[in-house]
């Protein structure tokens, strides 16, 4: 039994990309049973400020769109990260679960960035595999397509950042699978590659605006260097135990904070039903 | 006490009323829990491992066992005896 941090990418990529791919490799954290009574969606309630408009890469000069961070000398750009916030917020909203942090978001992107570095898709997602995939996330959320429309449009997108984000998400997802296929564990070389040189939060350009003023991110941790060769523990468990609200039978969600409130909590995954 | 599976809230329901439970049956039909667990798919079924976390009420996980087949879990005892 191991007890310790689970990797990143499964926390952050499930957090965001599981409800971006939907299913499968790329998961989550906080899941909330969506069945087919489930209402419409929930849109986006109390929530941390929301960064300034996204700058799409081709407008303004760069000095408008800073690195946040570089990934092996390829920088993510604040647009990126900040449209992908977004998302994960309007996403969440229709998972009913708490959005990811601006943190945890960018942590994911640069997880993503590793990938794609690492596996660059031989082919490029199709407008149908896109598509489909947006169906089948609506779909499990319980989302109509105007709905999911009026829900981007609130947060200042539109259904084109969300095909970007997801064709993004179906090229990580092809290249977890690669590397799978080449026998790595692909948390253990997510951690790995963390501990490289290559990947660099960059203080300063990391901030968000509050009111148009421009606030630092409390502190962001440049990745460490780890020594050639060195082996760097990867534990597959969490200690944390990560939160969740789901959906009870027969009754209202349940959420994990409420229980602990009462005291101790054993939880059991149980495989079949009936 | 909370169970879970990766099943639809409607599996689950079944399950409620086959087995008389008391305890919250939860459902995570997108396995985000399982994953978040590091339980999902582990022995390639496409559903939660069966596995026990014994969570302390400053949500620090004081014990846990993940099963290596179908029914290889741990007894209540064994759960109890891990209670903080």
């Amino acid at each position: 039994m191991n007890q310790a941090t689970p990797p990143r990418i499964w926390i952050v990529l499930s957090i965001g990309l599981a409800a971006i791919a939907g299913f499968g490799l790329l998961l989550a954290i906080l899941g909330r049973g969506v069945g087919p009574t489930q209402p419409t969606f929930a849109p986006p309630t109390s929530t941390p400020p929301l960064p300034e408009e996204p700058h799409t890469p081709e407008q303004g000069s760069v000095t408008d769109d800073p690195a946040v961070a570089s990934v092996n000398g390829r920088s993510i750009r604040r647009s990126l990260w900040m449209e992908a916030a977004l998302l994960d917020l309007v996403m969440s909203g229709w998972a009913g679960q708490s959005a990811p942090t601006y943190d945890e978001t960018l942590q994911r992107l640069i997880d993503e960035e590793l990938v794609l570095q690492a596996s660059p898709s031989e082919q490029e997602p199709t407008t149908g595999q896109i598509e489909a995939q947006i169906a089948a996330i609506e779909q499990a959320c319980g989302v109509g397509d105007a709905a999911a429309t009026a829900a981007l449009e609130a947060v200042g997108l539109d259904r084109t950042a969300l095909r970007r984000a997801v064709r993004r998400s179906l090229a990580v997802e092809a290249g977890l699978a690669s590397l799978e296929r080449q026998g790595y564990n692909t948390a253990v070389w997510l951690e790995k590659q963390r501990g490289s040189v290559g990947v660099l939060v960059l203080e300063g350009a990391a901030t968000q605006v509050v009111s148009g003023v421009q606030v630092p991110i409390a502190t962001l941790a440049v990745s460490p260097t780890a020594a050639p060769g060195t082996e760097t523990p990867t534990p597959e468990r969490p200690e944390v135990a990560p939160g969740f609200t789901l959906e009870q039978a027969a009754a209202a969600t349940v959420t994990l904070s409420a229980q602990l409130a009462q005291g101790p909590v054993v939880l059991i995954f149980f495989q079949k039903c009936g | 006490m909370l169970a879970l599976a990766v099943a639809p809230i409607t599996a689950v329901d079944g399950a409620r009323k086959a087995t008389g439970a008391t305890y919250p049956l939860l459902a995570d039909p997108i396995h985000r829990v399982a994953e978040a667990y590091g339980v999902y798919d582990l022995l390639g079924d496409g559903r939660a491992a069966p596995a026990a976390f014994v969570i302390d009420t400053d949500g620090h996980i004081a014990w846990s066992y993940v099963g290596q087949h179908p029914s290889d879990r741990p007894s209540i005892q064994t759960i109890l005896e891990h209670l903080p």
